[in-house]
């Protein structure tokens, strides 16, 4: 297929740990890294919490020394892919090299003590502000990274990390940049925690997605960062490639505007092309009902009759807006791998006729993965990744 | 508060707190506050959950209560009778 | 490029509240920067542009009420910046089902966030109240023209500080030249916000007497608020459904400094790369411009920077370029700035009125030789300009924009 465009590096830091490795071994044993927190408050409920990460560890510039977690946990992210697509920073061709980051709600833990000051004080603190701007993870990479090609920041909610990735994958078949890093990032907050408890939309115990008994998502935090380059330019440093992604722009469905939309049908007809010969979807369930539900609907209708394996990483590493650039980290694993991990949390599928991959997981031959990238408003930004 | 006019302050609470187009006298007693009836849908009564803490100072734990309580105007009237005196 | 056309503008600013207004208040030279009035500010600057009477769109009423009631006020600027420009495009249901949505945006609804953080912390509520809290992302304007219009292509929302709407109309004009969509609407909006406000006073980077671009004695920029949305569409198709050009997208640039997370490069490395790759891909050499529209912010470190790269583009020819900035007039309206500006050049351009650097009294004299476009500004018809947007972290943004025919 034309343009599509070759994942020659991945980058994961998750409940599971840092590095792309323990992610993966976490999904496909079907483990959950929800748990009780460690560093965050929160009380009578599981959450899925990156440990262990430390600015000192990642940061080399001076400017990052005032690094906030959400820029952290990207850049962290955005370090691991390069090393594991064999590149150092340095190699990189600076102005032709892109970046995209997606996060649903950035810096979110300085943001509270700035106006926690503001409100007390009347005043705010200006070593803290240029942090709190959406763009903070996307400024700070950009400068620990040298680059100077086109940089985007995005936000999309629950698809946050599936539209950077889009945006990085146009990049690069447009030929606007040789090589682009693209992914998402979001952080886990005490506030975060209080906000789901007291607004009932997190569940006490783990996440059960798309489970008959799921009550609620667990939330948790993260980020993955792609490295995507031209099959050509993969094949001529010799990278080896984990999948190709198909360029995708998404589309919008008639949805309740800071819900999710009531018709499956509809979702199922911007899914239903990207769906043809696919041989696993990674679903965006995360354990809420209302979305499961309504995904599950979607997946069945454009299946069309198909079973088609479904996995749903959220049961794992928790539900962040950045969680979906997780999920096509896990889909360019799977095709890699040919394995499609169990859905951590489900035991028993809402719905017959949907293939929720349960207990352990299936091996084959992947020769396309679909991540749906569904988000509150009716937003779908659905990837296709093939075997390369 | 005598029960009559806790019912009229619960209606009167619906229609200021969650903005609806109509006279307070006109909600039933008895039909769902929820569903198709009031037009309200979760986001509303997760407001509502404030609301009702907030006036009358009573606690409504989770989902489960919140749901029973909100069946109808009477029984939110009764939930906030039994909290208060069981305070 | 080229063959993306502009057939229709909106815009709600200070100035006013739609394209109309805008105008004639560009050509009055008139300052929308007045007192803080959106929420109280016990810092050194009390000044703002703000919009002075917002009238919800047309198209809240398709919206169900509970949903108009959680919309946040750039949410409300969108909609009406973008009825607008669809309504002079004349783009019915069916050429609306298919076009994309490009939004740039930086506070969304944290106004009313604020709020609801005040009041949860205060103990004033007890617990969270998510109805307050649902209009915060970014992404929401773009959902809500989707609902509103019955658009169902793609939609993107972008937040790169000063540059983000400068990004949506790069990206949809990109969308539409390389042929994966016909129509696009690329909004611009932002309101302000405590946070922001108490943000750049407490950097000094706000003029208490309200921003003065390009003058010796400018002290800072001045903060606003808006929306601006612009119809752009594959030219050959304007031309088919007979709908007026009102300006062409030539080309863009998308560059990163790569410097600092607030300060722009001052050897303007990522910004003269905006302009000279805006200017490649537009296929237009840097004589042809006559007209650029600056991002001109009022500080002295932007505005230096800023005529640097401009001298570097344009030599000793540049003294014969007219260069306004119309934050004098506007503000900074951030995430909305760049839309903001886009439609101020594309009225130049079709009206042949360049708007003035309003409340400029005596240039810097490091450019006294610049014609900077003194009140009232003039009449003056031009064919190319060029409008640049510099956000905070170095993300740089250069459209090139054309006459109409």
């Amino acid at each position: 297929m034309k343009h599509a465009v070759a994942v020659t590096g991945v980058g994961v830091v998750s409940g599971f740990g840092l590095g792309v490795q323990p992610f993966w071994d976490g999904l496909v044993a079907g483990r959950t890294a929800c748990r009780p927190a460690r560093r965050v408050e929160a009380p009578g409920c599981l959450v899925a919490e990156v440990d262990h990460l430390e600015a000192r560890d990642v940061v080399r510039s001076p400017q990052g020394r005032r690094i906030d977690r959400t820029s952290l946990l990207a850049l962290a992210a955005a370090h691991l892919a390069l090393a594991d697509a064999g590149l150092a920073a340095d190699e990189l061709d600076a102005p032709r090299t892109a970046l995209a980051l997606g996060s649903a709600f950035g810096n979110v833990q300085e943001t509270e003590m700035f106006l926690d000051r503001l409100l007390e004080r009347g005043m705010g603190n200006p070593l803290v502000f240029p942090n709190l701007v959406m763009n903070a993870a996307l400024s700070y990479a950009a400068i620990e990274l040298g680059v100077t090609g086109p940089t985007a920041m995005v936000t999309e909610q629950e698809a946050s990390g599936e539209a950077a990735i889009a945006w990085g994958v146009r990049q690069i078949a447009d030929g606007a940049a040789a090589l682009c890093l693209a992914g998402g990032s979001d952080e886990l907050t005490s506030s975060i925690v209080e906000l789901r408890r007291e607004t009932w939309t997190a569940s006490a115990g783990p996440p059960r997605p798309f489970d008959v008994a799921a009550d609620g998502p667990c939330v948790g935090e993260g980020a993955a960062l792609l490295v995507l380059e031209a099959p050509e330019a993969a094949l001529a440093r010799g990278a080896r490639v984990y999948a190709l992604i198909v360029p995708h722009d998404g589309a919008s469905v008639a949805s309740s505007l800071h819900g999710w939309p009531r018709d499956g049908g509809e979702v199922a007809r911007v899914l239903t092309p990207l769906l043809a010969g696919a041989d696993a979807i990674v679903a965006a369930a995360s354990g809420a009902p209302a979305l499961d539900a309504l995904e599950a609907e979607a997946i069945a209708l454009g299946c069309n009759g198909r079973h088609v394996p479904v996995t749903a990483p959220r049961g794992a590493i928790g539900d962040f807006g950045a969680a979906g650039a997780l999920a096509v980290a896990a889909a360019a694993l799977a095709v890699r791998d040919g394995i499609v991990p169990p859905t951590a949390g489900c035991r028993q599928p809402m719905r017959r006729d949907l293939d929720v991959v349960v207990g352990v997981p299936r091996h084959a031959r992947l020769r396309a993965v679909v991540v749906d990238g569904l988000a509150r408003g009716g937003m779908c930004r659905p990837l296709r990744l093939e075997a390369a | 508060m005598d029960r009559h006019a806790l019912f009229t302050e619960v209606k009167q609470l619906l229609v200021t707190g969650l903005r609806l187009d109509r006279p307070a006298a006109d909600i039933p007693d008895d039909s769902p506050i929820f569903g198709d009836g009031l037009g309200l849908d979760s986001i509303d009564a997760l407001e509502l959950v404030v609301l009702v803490e907030d006036r009358f100072r009573v606690s409504i734990p989770d989902e489960e209560v919140g749901k029973r309580a909100f069946a109808s105007v009477r029984s939110l009237v009764d939930f906030i009778t039994e909290e208060r005196g069981a305070q | 490029m080229g063959h993306v056309a502009v057939t229709g503008i909106g815009a709600v600013t200070a100035l006013g509240g739609d394209v109309g207004a805008l105008a004639a208040g560009l050509v009055e030279g008139r300052c929308g920067i007045g007192p803080l009035t959106r929420f109280a500010h016990a810092g050194r600057c009390r000044l703002a542009a703000e919009v002075p009477e917002l009238a919800p769109a047309a198209a809240t009423a398709v919206l169900p009420p509970a949903t108009v009631r959680r919309l946040s006020r750039p949410d409300h600027l969108a909609l009406a910046a973008a009825e607008q420009a669809l309504r002079q495009a004349g783009l019915d249901p069916v050429l609306r089902e298919r076009a994309g949505i490009f939004v740039g945006a930086t506070v969304g609804g944290m106004a009313e966030s604020e709020d609801a953080y005040r009041r949860r912390r205060s103990g004033e509520d007890r617990r969270w109240r998510l109805s307050r809290l649902l209009g915060t992302p970014l992404s929401t304007s773009a959902a809500a023209i989707a609902q509103a219009f019955g658009m169902h292509g793609p939609r993107a929302t972008y937040s790169t500080a000063c540059s983000s709407s400068a990004l949506a109309i790069a990206e949809a004009a990109t969308a539409i030249a390389s042929g994966r969509i016909e129509t696009a609407l690329a909004v611009g909006t932002d309101a302000l916000c405590r946070i922001t406000y108490a943000g750049f006073d407490a950097l000094q980077a706000l003029d208490p007497q309200g921003c003065r671009p390009f003058d010796r004695d400018r002290g800072g920029l001045s903060l606003g608020e808006g929306a601006a949305a612009l119809v752009l569409e594959d030219a050959a198709r304007a031309r088919a459904r007979g709908v007026r050009v009102l300006a062409r997208v030539l080309g863009h640039a998308t560059t990163s400094d790569a410097h600092h997370v607030t300060a722009p490069d001052p050897e303007g490395r990522g910004a003269l790369a905006a302009v000279r790759g805006a200017l490649a891909a537009a296929g237009v050499p840097s004589e042809a411009v006559d007209y650029v529209n600056a991002h001109g912010t009022g500080t002295r470190q932007n505005d230096d920077a800023e005529v640097r790269v401009l001298r570097a583009v344009f030599g000793r020819r540049l003294a014969r370029i007219p260069v306004s900035s119309t934050k004098a007039q506007v503000g900074h309206c951030l995430g909305a700035a760049g839309a903001v500006e886009a439609v101020v050049t594309v009225l130049a351009l079709d009206t042949s009125l360049l708007p003035p650097t309003a409340t400029l009294l005596t240039p810097d004299p490091a450019w006294s030789d610049l014609d900077l476009v003194p009140t009232p500004g003039r009449r003056a018809p031009i064919a190319v300009a060029l409008t640049s947007s510099y956000g905070f972290g170095g993300h740089n943004v250069t459209l090139i924009l054309g006459r109409g025919e």
